[in-house]
């Protein structure tokens, strides 16, 4: 059985609106060598459209991590939090709030929402490129790691 | 015995004796008539005669039964007996010639002499009393007459002779009638009853006997005036009852006359007048107590007649207008009025004997009088008229110039306190507690809340009408307890009272309460401050540090949005400038020209957000201009800029003509307007319509001037409709926008006093409004609309 998946491909939804954040995420993302597959939506609903579409192909098909914005039109991106973390189909997928942002009531209020990590996007392209990296790092192995600690506990009893 | 035969007896009897004593003595009647013989015979008459006289006497004792003094009678009856028996003895002394004997005699002879002439002595008065046989006679005669003249009285009065006598008995004077001289002859009934006789006793009898002593003299000369013809005599005296006592009469003596105008008589009414002058004493005695009363009293007392003439003072008037005890007596009352009131004195005097009553002079008015020095005083006058034959009035008067200066002193003292009171607070009360429905409330007090001084009555309740529903119950617990803790809990107040124009007016009250000599609270004195200059300024602090707040609230949101969106494009515009220059060292040149395009975007997304952010904060600063603004002017100004910069979409936009003035500032209503058309362009991206178009119209509703811009765009859900109005909010971030201008729209309408709004649905394009009021007030450096407003919202906060 093989516990650890082989594949390092991890699949993540950007739900953001700002086109030129989209482009410059997606290829800070793609520039790790790996080979990621990216999914973005504008806004809340098209998110919850396509999660759900996902959702109907398989849990697998969901992605491995949701990159959301919180300044978004329409539904603002701590409601989308909120109804991501309130959906059992979806509160298990690491949240990350990535956002220019940095005030400390929209933080707080991220975490209390159960967000998984809060970032504030950098100017420096470099440093951007680090913070990335290590996200993707870091909540690619997230599933991998809960699911070996789930087998762990299984086998111990 | 007869009268007869004793007549006969003792006629004959000293005859018989005397005749045989001589025979006895000369031995033989008719013997020798010698000298001692003519002896015998001599006494032989005397003792005749002594016995002759003796039996006459008893004769004459015992034929009169009426005679008194008997016992003299039959004194001198044994006197003439004994005397003939001394004479008899004579005969037989030349005989016997016994000296013993004849001494015996002679002495028993002497005492009863003597015994008899003592008697006889005695007796004179009485004597003399004993009238005459004529005049009894004529006595007699007169009565007679008399009888003859009543009954002829009686006869010619018979028809009402019982009439007559009834009123003779029933009257209550007591009559009686007398004699000339005084010999009571009838009376009546009251005469009995007032002097204690019965009519058998009194009849018959001097009218001396009813006289006291002392008067004697006076009913003498009366008796004898009456004689000579006085007709009548009516006076006072005194008449002696039957047990001696003495009795006040007024008595009135007239003359009885004969037919023939003779003077038959007198009669006397006597009426009982003890009870009068028993009455008149007690008034005398009276008058005397009174006179001593109104000359002891320190009260002016005067006494005028009907016409002004002083009849009466006493020394304390005089005393008091100076003028020395008489003096006064006989002028006119006039001379104590002051000069200028003379002339209209009397008037007062005729019209105060019209009603007479009594009451005080004056009625009102402050009465003066006047010294004999000149000197004025106030006075006070009571008036009782005294009504007789003679009308008087009668005055009393006292000086009241201590009590007018004491009142007048007071009353500055009062005025005094009343002055600082209303200088030195915003209004203040006089509580009387005593009476506790009275207040005293300042002009100032009502002037406060805007009234009068007439119209707010001074009542207690008129206090709590000027206080609000509630607060009222408050303040009278506080009084209470500041009463009730003997004045320790102190009386400081926070008071909201009700303006006349409906405002509230805030006011501090330290009120206090006063005792009396009684040793208990009789008033209270509160005095108002008004705070409603602070209050407001609390207000205004209020409302500044509310509004403070919402610029904090807006400042701190304006900061977050700031860094978030102007971040966002600096993010952006590095990002690719390093792509460029990453893709540049690698010589890849596919992504340069789309590196280079966003590159551009992002700044200028941030040239026009900064450009944004800046109108907006122009719009907080700088002050808004008042002036009339031609509509269809400015509008048709902002559409030929649109058109000349954006010439390359096709747009139709019409305006309405003559949508009339508004007043406002042209710059930012241009700002506003310029923000809606492009909008209405910007985000129409549908493909279903030909021709994008905009309308500009206008029309009047509740009093404002409501602008629409209308187009046919994709139209906007309702639960947006209030979002997109918010600073930075955007609905859609494809089409270029810094979520500013529906910012500016709100912004602006709302510093002309207006508002913004939409009226859109998705698929049927959207109607931007912005009403504007038609008269819109100038509220700046208008302190009463300021203090209003502030009073206003005081009530909506309380």
């Amino acid at each position: 059985m093989q516990l650890i998946r082989e594949s390092e491909t991890l699949k993540i939804l950007l739900i953001e609106d700002d086109n030129a954040h989209a482009k410059i995420l997606s290829r800070t993302i793609q520039s790790g060598g790996h080979t990621n597959y990216i999914e973005r939506a504008t806004d809340g609903e098209e998110a919850f459209s396509l999660l759900n579409r996902l959702h109907h192909q398989g849990p697998l098909a969901l992605p491995d991590i949701i990159l959301l914005d919180l300044k978004l039109p329409k539904i603002s991106g701590i409601e989308i939090l909120r109804q991501l973390k309130d959906n059992k189909k979806f509160c298990f997928i690491p949240v990350i709030i990535l956002t220019t942002s940095n005030a400390q009531k929209d933080k707080s209020l991220a975490y209390q929402l159960n967000a998984n990590s809060y970032l504030v996007k950098p100017d420096n392209p470099n440093e951007l490129k680090i913070m990335v990296s290590d996200l993707i790092k870091y909540w690619g192995t997230w599933n991998q790691t809960v699911e070996l600690l789930n087998h762990r506990e299984s086998h111990a009893n | 015995m007869t009268s007869k035969p004793l007549k006969n007896f003792l006629l004959l009897t000293p005859l018989g004796i005397s005749l045989l004593l001589v025979a006895f003595a000369s031995d033989g009647l008719f013997g020798d008539l010698s000298n001692y013989h003519l002896h015998i015979w001599m006494d032989a008459f005397l003792g005749f005669s002594y016995l002759l006289i003796a039996g006459a006497l008893i004769y004459f004792v015992r034929a009169r039964e009426d005679v008194k003094f008997t016992f003299f009678f039959i004194l001198f009856s044994i006197f003439n007996i004994i005397t003939a028996i001394f004479h008899f003895f004579d005969m037989f002394s030349p005989y016997w010639g016994s000296p013993s004997i004849d001494l015996l005699v002679k002495s028993l002879t002497a005492v009863v002499s003597v015994m008899t002439s003592l008697f006889v002595w005695r007796s004179i008065p009485f004597a003399i009393s004993v009238p005459s046989p004529e005049l009894l006679d004529k006595k007699n005669r007169e009565l007679l007459e008399l009888n003859i003249q009543l009954e002829k009285l009686a006869v010619a009065k018979s028809q009402d002779s019982s009439q007559l006598d009834s009123i003779f008995n029933s009257t209550g004077d007591a009559i009686l009638l007398k004699n000339p001289d005084g010999i009571v002859i009838n009376c009546n009934k009251s005469f009995t009853e007032l002097y204690g006789y019965t009519k058998e006793e009194i009849i018959g009898r001097s009218v001396k006997d009813l006289v006291p002593a002392d008067k004697y003299d006076q009913l003498h000369k009366i008796m004898s005036n009456l004689r000579k013809g006085k007709t009548t005599y009516s006076l006072e005296t005194y008449g002696i009852k039957k047990d001696g006592t003495r009795c006040a009469i007024s008595l009135t003596v007239s003359p009885i006359y004969s037919s023939d105008r003779k003077i038959i008589g007198a009669s006397s009414i006597a009426r009982d007048i003890s009870s009068r002058i028993e009455f008149e004493k007690k008034l005398s005695d009276n008058e005397q107590l009174m006179k001593t009363v109104i000359q002891s009293v320190t009260t002016g007392i005067l006494s005028v007649s009907e016409r002004g003439v002083i009849t009466l003072t006493n020394s304390s008037l005089n005393n008091m207008f100076g003028y020395e005890p008489g003096e006064l007596i006989g002028q006119k009352v006039e001379v104590l009025v002051p000069k200028r009131y003379r002339d209209s004195h009397p008037i007062y005097r005729q019209a105060f004997w019209r009603k007479p009553e009594n009451r005080q002079m004056g009625a009102g008015r402050e009465l003066t009088g006047v010294r004999k020095d000149g000197r004025e005083f106030p006075v006070e006058i009571g008036l009782a008229p005294i009504i007789h034959e003679r009308n008087e009035v009668l005055a009393s008067v006292i000086d009241i110039s201590e009590r007018r200066f004491a009142e007048n002193y007071l009353l500055q003292e009062h005025d005094t306190i009343k002055k600082v009171l209303e200088l030195n607070t915003d209004g203040w009360w006089d509580w009387d507690l005593r009476n506790p429905k009275t207040v005293y409330f300042s002009p100032s007090f009502k002037a406060l809340f805007g009234y009068k001084d007439r119209e707010i009555s001074n009542e207690y309740a008129s206090w709590k009408q000027l206080t609000f529903n509630n607060e009222f119950e408050e303040i009278e617990k506080n009084l209470q307890l500041h009463l009730m803790t003997d004045g320790k809990h102190p009386f400081h107040q926070k008071i909201r009272y009700k303006h006349k124009d409906g405002t509230s007016v805030w006011t501090i009250c330290k009120g206090m309460a006063f005792k009396g000599e009684s040793g208990c609270f009789e008033r209270m004195i509160g005095v108002h401050f008004d705070i409603s200059k602070e209050i407001k300024l609390d207000s205004d602090l209020q409302r500044t540090n509310r509004e403070l707040q919402l610029r904090s609230d807006e400042m701190e949101q304006f900061i977050y949005t700031v860094s978030h969106d102007l971040k966002s494009p600096l993010v952006t515009s590095m990002s690719f400038l390093n792509f460029l220059r990453e893709d540049l060292e690698a010589k890849k040149y596919d992504e340069v020209e789309d590196s280079a395009i966003e590159l551009e975007k992002a700044l200028k997304q941030m040239r026009s957000l900064i450009h944004d952010i800046l109108e907006v904060s122009r719009l907080g600063t700088v002050k808004l201009l008042r002036e009339p603004v031609n509509l269809t002017h400015l509008i048709d100004n902002i559409v030929q800029k649109f058109m000349d910069n954006d010439s390359t979409i096709p747009t139709r936009i019409t305006v309405q003509r003559n949508m009339g003035a508004v007043e406002g500032d042209p710059k930012r209503l241009s700002a506003l307007f310029e923000n809606l058309i492009t909008n209405a362009s910007k985000y129409n991206k549908r493909k279903d319509v030909k021709e994008k178009t905009i309308d500009v119209f206008s029309e009047i509703k509740n009093q404002e001037y409501r602008i629409c811009v209308r187009d046919n765009g994709p139209g906007i859900h309702a639960k947006f409709h209030t979002k997109i109005f918010e600073l930075f909010h955007r609905l859609d971030t494809k089409v270029e926008g810094t979520g500013v201008g529906l910012a500016i729209v709100a912004k602006v309408a709302e510093q002309h006093d207006g508002t913004a709004w939409v009226e859109s649905e998705p698929g049927r394009g959207s109607s931007f409004w912005v009403s504007l009021p038609m008269t819109r007030k100038v509220t700046i450096g208008n302190d009463d609309a300021v203090n209003k407003r502030i009073r206003n919202t005081e009530n909506l906060a309380h």
